[in-house]
């Protein structure tokens, strides 16, 4: 699975996971304990247990990805289903089948997925809620399968009307009015 | 209140039009999103958690609850007729059901999950209803260490029990339980790894941290068309099964209903490893061996009644100990708090109407579900064919809306955003997400449980081991820590020996 990347995953994500567990040990060593409170398992304790046991097992992911001929670890409880489990997960992720260029594609399309989801959250309240979503559900539907736009702007309407009518209505929940407000 | 007068009262709320109304609407919606491929229960329950919120608590329950076990239904559909299991419980059924409907004997399979469920879930609800009291009497001798030691067992099973690496279901792990110390110390009251930010003190909302994890990486994944669109397969000629179908459905249907309960109730492990079980089970006893993977029946029945009798099972010390067992009971457990519920002992005693009827309404909920879900199979195909664009960026709204309607905030939502953003990592580098879900919630737990035996103790850690009980559990969690590597110096042992035959 890691053979043809440069950096094998386990690594990356060693690195990060003793990176963020770094962090962590530090705000741990911030807490100022308060002196009058119980002391046997102080507020420091456990994020500090976290935060270094976070870096051991991410040295544990980096020794064990830079392995010459390291696998994903296969001994699974129960070990007949490891395979099964692991193409089932990664189905999603690895794209293995397909061409180098493609996947620059499924790149580029991840991050515009991201981008509009969080420009549609940084708009939710000002524009309000049915606004909003419209042109979220309208622009990424769009993105995604342009050759039916009416379709989706039927499909994106409706969700938004609805949606708030059933939240604002139905449940009592009140959402950002925004433009229409 | 004993069990048959509180299951009488159960039922009489739970036959209420009202509490009828919600468990037809949780089953419903429950397959509805278990049958959307690659959405299971603990997306279902967690999108859903802002419907529940104006409701009253035993409403909401009943259908958050529906919800879960309906979800886990509709996932036996999408991996019979897509292969695509909306979660790992049903990625076993993938692999038969799939073949038996590829040999175009979709019908018998979907019957037998059906029938499968409805069996195993019944008799879940039986050995729930039968083994809570014990364990709430039981749990009046169990202390802080105790309770503490089966939260941390749940955590270890949960890391070492595993069906992939280990070392990354640590990583999870480790992940949850940051995340649960971020905000103000239930204890002291300081402010931990919130860096000054404000909004943090609050902690992380636990619901936003399973939508983020759960919906939005798949959601994304499915934009990205990186999951090709799949026809479903063809259900051709009746849902019925053969008398033959019968006959080799009964053993796996009883096994499964056993083995997935007992694996249920077990803290940390969940429905998935039971059906994992109960297929490598009716494999090594079956005669048609050979068949196995090209569209045994067993290989169907077995895990979809394991499955669900492990719903009822995990459902055993949440509502009997408050210890969720598995991701998907912390959930509920978060739900309960929600409603300033704890579950557990005093719940039977405070509540026992709440309780009863919750138990109640699993019974009616499992009828439901045979009764709605084989005739209205072919509606639920139809929404296989719901174009991905649509449906994938339907969830992205409604998880944004959910995280809004938690707290009204835009720091909710891009709470949502980030960990959205580092669940997708976790997708891509093959960490699991259900142990990060289960640590958070038992983070808080675990600590003031330890704290509270420490201060009884007076810091001491001998009572730990001079407690009976708490020894056991100090024996098994060192047992299940080590087993992995036992097992590992086993096979290696065994490895020569075997080439040197070969």
């Amino acid at each position: 699975m890691n053979d043809n990347q440069p950096i094998p995953r386990d690594v990356a994500l060693g690195g990060v996971t003793g990176l963020l567990g770094l962090i962590f040990v530090v705000g741990a060593l911030t807490i100022t304990p308060d002196p009058s409170a119980f002391k046997v398992l102080g507020p420091r304790v456990a994020p500090l247990t976290i935060g270094v046991a976070a870096v051991l097992v991410s040295i544990a992911l980096v020794v064990r990805g830079l392995r010459p001929g390291s696998r994903p670890e296969a001994e699974a409880v129960p070990p007949d289903e490891s395979g099964t489990t692991a193409s089932a997960s990664d189905e999603a992720g690895d794209g293995a089948e397909e061409p180098a260029a493609s996947s620059w594609q499924t790149h580029s399309r991840l991050i515009v997925t991201f981008g509009l989801l969080t420009v549609y959250i940084l708009v939710f309240i000002p524009l309000g809620y049915v606004v909003s979503t419209f042109a979220f559900l309208l622009a990424l539907a769009t993105y995604t399968e342009p050759r039916k736009v009416l379709r989706n702007s039927l499909f994106a309407a409706a969700f938004a009307v609805v949606v708030y009518l059933v939240f604002t209505r139905g449940l009592q929940v009140q959402l950002p009015p925004g433009l229409l407000g | 209140m004993d069990m048959f007068s509180g299951l009488a009262s159960g039922f009489a709320l739970a036959l209420s039009p009202q509490a009828l109304m919600f468990a037809c609407i949780g089953v419903m919606i429950g397959t509805i999103i278990g049958v959307l491929p690659g959405i299971g229960p603990i997306t279902a329950i967690a999108l859903l958690i802002p419907l529940s919120f104006g409701m009253e608590p035993v409403h909401g329950l009943i259908l958050l609850s529906a919800i879960y076990y309906g979800s886990m239904y509709g996932g036996s559909i999408t991996a019979t007729l897509i292969r695509t299991p909306g979660e790992v419980a049903s990625v076993v059924t993938a692999i038969d059901g799939y073949e038996m409907a590829r040999r175009g004997r979709a019908g018998p399979a979907l019957a037998t999950a059906a029938i499968g469920s409805f069996i195993a879930g019944t008799a879940a609800v039986v050995g729930l209803m039968l083994l809570s009291p014990v364990l709430v009497k039981v749990a009046v001798f169990l202390g802080a260490q105790e309770y503490f030691l089966l939260m941390l067992l749940a955590l270890m099973m949960a890391s070492t029990l595993t069906t992939g690496s280990r070392l990354k279901a640590w990583t999870a792990t480790l992940l949850g339980l940051a995340v649960g110390v971020i905000g103000l110390d239930p204890q002291t009251g300081t402010p931990r790894e919130t860096f000054g930010i404000l909004q943090l003190q609050d902690g992380i909302d636990f619901a936003i941290f399973a939508m983020a994890l759960f919906a939005i990486p798949e959601a994304v994944n499915n934009l990205a068309q990186r999951g090709k669109a799949v026809k479903p397969m063809k259900v051709q000629g009746g849902l019925w099964m053969s008398r033959e179908d019968w006959r080799r459905s009964r053993g796996p249907y009883a096994r499964g209903s056993v083995l997935g309960f007992v694996i249920g109730v077990l803290p940390g492990i969940g429905p998935s490893l039971a059906a994992f079980m109960s297929y490598v089970l009716e494999k090594r006893i079956s005669k048609h061996k050979d068949e196995f993977g090209k569209g045994a029946i067993e290989g169907v029945a077995g895990p979809e009644a394991a499955n669900n009798a492990g719903v009822g099972g995990a459902m055993v010390p949440l509502l009997s100990l408050g210890i969720p067992g598995s991701a998907t009971t912390a959930l509920l457990l978060f739900v309960f708090m929600m409603y300033g519920l704890q579950p557990g002992p005093l719940l039977f005693q405070s509540n026992p109407g709440l309780v009863w009827a919750i138990i109640a309404s699993m019974y009616v909920g499992n009828a439901v579900l045979l009764a709605l879900n084989l005739p209205l199979v072919g509606i639920f195909i139809k929404l296989l064919s719901i174009p991905t664009p649509l449906l994938f960026s339907g969830v992205l709204a409604f998880v944004v809306l959910g995280a809004y309607a938690l707290s009204f905030s835009l720091f909710s939502m891009l709470t949502l955003l980030v960990l959205g953003l580092i669940g997708f990592l976790m997708e891509e580098t093959g960490v699991p997400l259900a142990p990060a879900v289960l640590a958070l919630v038992l983070e808080p737990l675990l600590e003031t449980n330890l704290r509270r035996a420490l201060q009884i103790s007076g810091g001491d850690l001998v009572s730990f081991v001079d407690r009976p009980v708490s020894l056991i559990l100090v024996l098994v969690c060192a047992g299940v820590m080590v087993s992995p590597f036992v097992s590992r110096l086993v096979t290696r042992r065994q490895r020569p020996a075997l080439s040197a035959t070969v």
